[in-house]
């Protein structure tokens, strides 16, 4: 059992380090490789976890293998444009010029039912919205809409438009973010000011921006924002 | 980069300890390999007891090369030779079909840690 215990341990940071080398792409939407790596990797973790006769070093090593090359290939892949194109597929286009091209759908063997469902996932229930759509390598679908039917921009509107980051966390329970006291710093506030006169332990939340806006929730849980 | 450079060093370090496992493993099954044949060309001059002394001491490298090869290889491989080597010990006079087939046994486990054909596919 308390062998089980540890090759689960094992297993369980390999198995972490292995999805933080292949890095943050492979947390959003997998390329085709990626999905294949990911199903091998959990299916071969597994192994030595189920039968206890299978050393750990015998997982171990497909799987380090296996992301290695992951990594490599996509390295390979961003220097040679032809090499991607051969593993990851290249980008399809559906819809140009606000027409259709059912050959290309076809092709990816996309139903009407499949694209009508990727565009109300883009908040396009009318197909002659779109202006062009394109079928990503991942399999989603981007879809541009045509300019009368789209949103007006600030620039649209002639409206002066706010150069400010999102505001950042300062204080969360109680913790003081280095980042956050930047922010801050560069707003030529205080922490103490920005907390309202409140120490940080007593702060349950403080976000601040570049613009010097606060949001401030102390402990008690009375929400305030303030300039 | 520090990923690509991270990923290269563990293949590396992975090919490099593959190599080494792999000429260690067959190292080891030659000298054990050697030790069953000299136990059999002992039973052919019929001197038993000298070949079951060696058989022991055959025995006692076995469990040396067992002890540090069930962390590499799957230990499957390696019960049907424990099994053969724990009788071949406790017999007076060792049987030389058990002899052979232990011979045979080790040849192929050595094998199979060399990269061929046979062995790849």
């Amino acid at each position: 059992m308390s062998v089980i215990l540890i090759r689960s341990l094992i297993l369980y940071m390999l198995v972490v380090f292995a999805v933080r080398l292949m890095g943050k792409r492979q947390l959003g939407e997998l390329q085709p490789s990626e999905l294949v790596i990911t199903i091998l990797v959990s299916n071969i973790a597994t192994l030595p976890l189920e039968n206890v006769d299978i050393p750990v070093i015998v997982g171990i090593t497909p799987i380090l293998s296996l992301v290695c090359f992951e990594v490599l290939v996509s390295r390979l892949c961003l220097k040679f444009p032809k090499m991607r194109s051969l593993i990851s597929g290249s980008p399809k286009v559906i819809i140009s010029g606000g027409k259709l091209d059912p050959k290309a759908l076809r092709e990816l063997r996309f139903s009407v039912d499949d694209l009508m469902m990727a565009l109300r996932n883009k908040d396009v229930f009318d197909l002659s919205e779109v202006q062009f759509a394109v079928v990503e390598t991942t399999g989603s679908v981007s879809v541009m809409k045509k300019q009368t039917e789209d949103n007006p921009t600030r620039s649209d509107l002639g409206l002066s438009p706010e150069n400010a980051d999102p505001p950042q966390v300062v204080i969360s329970d109680g913790q003081v973010s280095q980042q956050g006291s930047e922010i801050l710093k560069n707003a030529g506030i205080s922490l103490k000011k920005a907390a309202g006169g409140l120490p940080p332990d007593k702060v349950f939340f403080l976000a601040a921006d570049s613009q010097g806006n606060i949001c401030l929730v102390p402990e008690g849980g009375l929400h305030s924002d303030k300039n | 980069m520090t990923r690509t450079k991270l990923s290269a060093a563990i293949l590396i370090s992975l090919i490099i300890i593959s190599v080494c496992s792999g000429t260690w493993v067959s190292s080891r099954c030659s000298r054990i390999i050697a030790h069953t044949e000299q136990v059999i060309s002992l039973m052919s001059y019929g001197d038993t007891s000298a070949a079951a002394r060696e058989c022991k001491s055959l025995a006692l490298e076995w469990e040396h090369f067992r002890h540090t090869a069930s962390v590499l290889m799957l230990n499957s491989r390696l019960t049907d030779i424990d099994r053969l080597c724990s009788r071949l010990e406790a017999e007076n006079i060792p049987d030389e079909s058990e002899l052979s087939e232990m011979h045979h046994l080790l040849t192929i486990l050595k094998n199979s840690e060399i990269p061929t054909f046979h062995s790849i596919f």
